[in-house]
């Protein structure tokens, strides 16, 4: 089955990052057998006055494959693990989701919606995680306000277009390629357009030095865009920071 | 704490500045490079210490 694990709120200013610290929790989860990764995304979440960050409020989140027999334990270790390795200071949230459990999914997506553009308070996300079956919310350490920005993670993971995928990767030395070779990349499910505008298989990208893909459709999808001559070039990394 | 007003097209042209404000900085901090701004790794806009607010950043280094 699919589990969706989602943290935030879990750095201070000399930790390590958020995303880091998931990527971690979830290779030890790996390592015991209980779960195997699809790739950890990043969700900007609202810069607000009101919201309290460290640098940029930004909450992690990761899909998977799990198995209901070690739900339980799985949940403890996350927990434990967070409790554990939270940077002082912070105010830790973790949420775990099983998107086959959920009774009314609309409810969550909806949360995840209104957690990009708005204030939500911490008490507003436990009581929707309370009323939802499938949904694990608990906070380790601080204030625990990481609770908000977690269940937001894990909702707008489990909606499938928003957000990046943590890290960059190459294609070797090469500087380009077509959109079918790089269709035959693991990390790539789609190319797509930043404009919608039809592409062919055979149509020639030029690749930047570091390649990022975007989450949408719950798809790793690679944007590319017009580049001066006429022909096509993936996106730098400021261009990448609208997904 | 101090503000630096920073539109997102402004970026780019400033990169500059802030690569010599970072370069002269004790407190730089390099964070993760998820969040790098810029390709020019010692630069303002890549510090674990500058603050994404509204309409541009804060430096949150002590002394600031």
């Amino acid at each position: 089955m699919k589990i969706i694990i989602a943290l935030d709120d879990t750095d201070n200013y000399t930790s390590i990052g958020t995303g880091e610290l998931l990527e971690e929790m979830v290779a030890e989860l790996a390592d015991k057998g209980w779960f195997t990764s699809e790739g950890v995304t990043r969700h900007q979440l609202p810069i607000m006055e009101n919201i309290r960050y460290t640098s940029h409020n930004s909450s992690m989140a990761v899909c998977g494959l799990s198995d209901f027999s070690v739900l339980r334990e799985m949940t403890d270790f996350c927990e434990n693990y967070v409790r554990n390795y939270a940077a002082q200071g912070s105010d830790p949230g973790l949420c775990i989701v099983v998107p086959e459990l959920l009774d009314d999914k609309d409810r969550l997506l909806t949360y995840g919606m209104r957690a990009l553009n708005q204030y939500i308070e911490k008490n507003e996300a436990y009581g929707l995680a309370e009323r939802l079956n499938g949904v694990h919310l608990s906070e380790h350490g601080g204030e625990g306000i990481g609770v908000i920005g977690a269940l937001a993670g894990a909702s707008l993971r489990l909606g499938g277009n928003n957000g990046r995928f943590k890290g960059y990767f190459t294609l070797g030395e090469c500087t380009e390629t077509t959109v079918q070779e790089l269709l035959a990349h693991p990390k790539i499910e789609e190319v797509r357009h930043v404009s919608g505008e039809a592409i062919t298989l055979t149509d020639a990208v030029k690749l930047g030095e570091r390649l990022k893909t975007a989450y949408l459709n719950s798809k790793s999808v690679l944007m590319i865009t017009g580049d001066r001559s006429g022909g096509y070039r993936t996106l730098n990394r400021q261009e990448m920071k609208v997904y | 704490m101090r503000y630096i007003e920073l539109d997102s097209l402004d970026i780019q042209s400033r990169e500059t500045e802030f690569n010599h404000m970072a370069a002269q900085c004790a407190s730089f901090l390099q964070d993760d490079e998820e969040e790098w701004a810029t390709e020019s790794v010692v630069n303002c806009l890549n510090c674990k210490r500058r603050r994404w607010v509204f309409g541009g950043f804060q430096c949150m280094k002590e002394d600031s």
